[in-house]
């Protein structure tokens, strides 16, 4: 297919990203990555003080199988102990998510949330496996 | 000026054969991102934006009182933004001092072809 080359299409999320990046201008490092969440780099491990996720978990869970939980597992990894996972959710069932999140301090419960929830987690400091039931604290 | 740090691709394939959903597929999501989808491509904010997520992202992310500090970029909380799509939250999280951030989305140009 001919294509002229002022038709410079931007194409999927990481080059949307970029284009906006590009208009907002200013001083910032910013790393974009095309990656499969489930497979994260080694690398990553314990690298992040917060992850802040929207929805992403809801549409590794409609991709059925056991998705959710090796996105999970692979982005609680890159969390340091005591990082902060925020994860805005409306589709996850919540006994799956207690699931899903059992080894992390519940910071804030948002399955009451009126529109998705606004959940929070909390990477222990120390490999306790906690035995939680969640409690929020709003 | 902008400077991007780095920007990283590689092919991910994904296996959605058991997808409950279409918002379960790559395919999907792809299409958005490339204005085919029931979505805007330019940019789209799932659920809701940093008006409603800032007060708990300040409340419990550490470092976040020293984003407008003087000591430099080592105060900063290193934020992870994984499937970012075309949320416009990137920019949210710049204006708000944070400078300190890697996205991440399966979605991007190389499954792509004319």
């Amino acid at each position: 297919m001919f294509v002229p080359f002022f038709c410079f299409i931007k194409e999927h999320a990481i080059e949307r990203q970029q284009d906006l990046l590009y208009y907002y201008g200013g001083n910032h490092e910013i790393d974009l990555y095309q990656s499969d969440v489930r497979v994260l780099p080694e690398e990553w491990t314990g690298q992040f003080d917060a992850i802040l996720e929207k929805g992403l978990l809801d549409a590794v869970y409609l991709s059925g199988g056991n998705n959710a939980e090796q996105a999970a597992q692979s982005l609680v990894r890159t969390l340091r102990p005591g990082g902060v996972f925020i994860s805005v959710s409306g589709v996850v069932p919540e006994d799956q998510r207690k699931e899903l999140f059992k080894d992390m301090e519940w910071v804030r419960d948002g399955s009451k949330d009126l529109k998705a929830g606004c959940f929070i987690f909390r990477k222990p400091l120390q490999d306790s496996v906690k035995t939680s039931s969640p409690s929020c604290s709003h | 000026m902008v400077s991007l740090e780095a920007v990283q691709v590689q092919e991910v394939q994904v296996d959605d054969s058991e997808a409950t959903s279409a918002f379960g597929t790559k395919e999907y999501w792809d299409d958005v991102y490339a204005g085919r989808g029931d979505f805007p491509s330019d940019e789209y904010s799932w659920y809701y934006g940093w008006e409603t997520i800032s007060k708990y992202f300040r409340e419990h992310v550490d470092g976040s009182d020293k984003t407008q500090g003087t000591n430099g970029d080592d105060q900063q909380p290193n934020i992870l933004v994984p499937g970012i799509g075309n949320d416009p939250i990137l920019l949210d999280l710049l204006n708000a001092g944070y400078t300190k951030i890697t996205a991440q989305d399966y979605s991007g140009r190389l499954s792509y072809n004319f």
